[in-house]
């Protein structure tokens, strides 16, 4: 089976307040199909919001990678792109 | 509903802000400079210019600090000055919020307008309906002559390419009592006879033009007394921040609040006594009875539906009676109500058990700015352990729930009214003549208080969190 794509998504107090909370709804969110290419998991803080230049709260991690300033829109969008990346 | 938007996200970055500075004890020296920091003179604007920004974060920090910004009368006052009027202690005001007229984009009035979509058609269905004769053909295109049309929107549903929009105010649009209007410069204002302190008008606004004034620097500074401060805790707070009680307690604790209480110990109180009420009235013959917990709607009947007064429970609110429990125990403490409500701001200003309130965004800003992450904190226990469902007054429905967990012949024929609106409004004034509930709950925000208008989480989210802890018992 084809390694799924880890998704985590930092719950800590500061992403939370700046539009994190939102995030908790994912699950709700996401397509069938693209749920079943995840793990999801939350986290306390990734302390990523002290790092100058990791951009702006609430904050993500998609294989690894750091995504800033995630709406569920936007992080839907990153995973499609990373499936499509592994596709490729 | 998602309460998540970039005029809610500034506002709560400036609390973040002010919050670091107030723990590093440099607020007054750094104030001035924050609009400059968040607006470089090099970096990108939101409005037309990064000055029109920063003129704007002025005056939403001077709301930060508890003023009203109606009551500027020198513009070149600087807020270090407004800090030192604060910490001197006059700056709390009973109109708890305030238009920040700079920002206030003076939406032009509501109205219809046709677009560029109008394609100018044979069959003419807008100049058809309109019962006014309002709209006329001018150079192959409708056009709607504003100074006769009523708002009835039928061109708007006549029209099979959509070309009429509705153009709303957004603030006006969701204020469900007319308190909000345009003056005669075109910038909002506020009706403090009117206003009901629902608060819906804070994020309806997409400029970000209304704020609360906060008590902030009030709390910090008694904070950083030797009295004793207590934080009473609203039931909504349990669904915000994603972890268990414990941790929410402790993080008051961590920010330096010496005790900590609920307010869903009142709601017990609140429960018995409305149960009894509502039986004593039903046997006197009552037709029916509403619930007062939600004080925008006890304001919104004060204010707007006096036929309606007279069936309104008469029972005292949860935040008095636990309010009014730890002042017995701490007769000289700080009693702080932290609350997602704007009208609970306005109940606890008039309410002498109450000294000041903090909203759960302000907590949460509070927490960032001490580098407090919860997830991570020990478990505190409260001082008091009230009944789970009394924590459910934070949920639509959890009033009614209570009263039957107190007796469960009362309430059968219970009636919820989840938000209120113009619409819920007009219902309101007619329930005097025609009522199909003996019971009737009132939440002013949808979904309750877990809805309230600083919340933190999504209230689809909050209202599951505390549904979770009160069945887990």
């Amino acid at each position: 089976m084809k390694k799924k794509i880890e998704i985590i998504i930092c719950a800590g107090t500061h992403c939370y307040l700046m539009g994190g909370s939102e995030l908790q709804l994912f699950n709700d969110f996401i397509p069938a199909e693209v749920s079943r290419k995840i793990t999801l998991k939350g986290s306390p803080c990734l302390d990523l919001c002290d790092k100058r230049g990791e951009g702006k709260p609430p904050f993500a991690m998609v294989n690894g990678r750091v995504v800033s300033n995630v709406t569920l829109e936007s992080l839907l969008q990153e995973i499609e792109n990373e499936i499509r990346m592994e596709e490729e | 509903m998602s309460v998540i938007n970039n005029a809610v996200l500034i506002r709560r970055e400036l609390l973040t802000r002010v919050m670091r500075h107030l723990l590093s004890g440099d607020l007054e020296k750094e104030l001035d400079r924050i609009p400059l920091e968040m607006r470089p003179r090099k970096g990108e604007p939101v409005r037309c210019c990064v000055y029109k920004d920063r003129a704007v974060i002025k005056y939403k920090l001077m709301a930060i600090l508890g003023f009203n910004i109606a009551d500027e009368t020198d513009e070149l006052t600087p807020l270090s000055e407004y800090y030192h009027m604060a910490a001197a202690g006059n700056s709390l005001r009973e109109g708890i919020l305030t238009v920040v007229d700079e920002a206030c984009s003076a939406c032009r009035k509501t109205s219809y307008q046709v677009s560029n979509m109008c394609r100018g058609c044979v069959a003419r269905q807008c100049v058809n309906s309109c019962p006014k004769n309002a709209i006329s053909i001018k150079y192959g295109k409708a056009r709607i002559d504003n100074s006769i049309c009523v708002n009835c929107g039928r061109c708007h549903q006549a029209c099979p390419f959509h070309a009429v929009v509705y153009l709303p105010v957004p603030c006006e649009e969701v204020c469900p009592v007319g308190a909000i209007n345009r003056n005669a410069g075109g910038v909002e204002e506020i009706d403090r006879e009117k206003c009901i302190f629902c608060g819906k008008c804070i994020n309806a606004c997409p400029f970000g033009a209304v704020m609360e004034m906060t008590h902030l620097i009030h709390i910090f500074r008694e904070i950083s007394s030797d009295r004793e401060v207590v934080a009473l805790l609203a039931p909504a707070i349990w669904g915000q921040f994603g972890t268990e009680p414990g941790r929410i307690i402790q993080g008051f604790k961590m920010l330096g609040f010496n005790h900590v209480y609920e307010i869903a110990s009142g709601a017990e109180t609140t429960a018995r006594e409305e149960a009894r009420e509502l039986a004593d009235r039903m046997a006197r013959g009552d037709s029916f009875m509403t619930s007062s917990c939600c004080p925008a709607y006890t304001n919104l009947v004060e204010k707007h539906i006096p036929s309606l007064k007279p069936f309104v429970s008469d029972t005292p609110t949860p935040m008095h009676f636990s309010a009014a429990e730890v002042r017995k125990r701490h007769p000289d403490g700080c009693i702080v109500v932290v609350s997602p409500c704007t009208a609970k701001r306005h109940e606890a200003f008039n309410d002498p058990m109450v000294d000041y309130t903090l909203s759960f965004e302000e907590y949460g800003a509070w927490l960032v700015a001490s580098g407090i992450d919860l997830k991570t904190v020990d478990s505190a226990i409260t001082e008091t352990t009230p009944e789970k469902w009394a924590r459910g007054f934070a949920v639509t429905g959890g009033v009614t729930n209570a009263i039957r967990r107190v007796d469960n012949n009362l309430a059968s024929e219970s009636k919820q009214i989840d938000g209120i609106n113009k619409s819920s409004v007009r219902l309101l004034k007619s329930l005097p003549q025609n009522c199909d509930a003996t019971f009737v709950e009132i939440m002013s925000c949808e979904g309750g208080c877990v809805g309230g208008c600083n919340v933190v989480s999504n209230s689809k989210i909050a209202a599951r969190e505390v549904q979770k802890l009160i069945a887990e018992s």
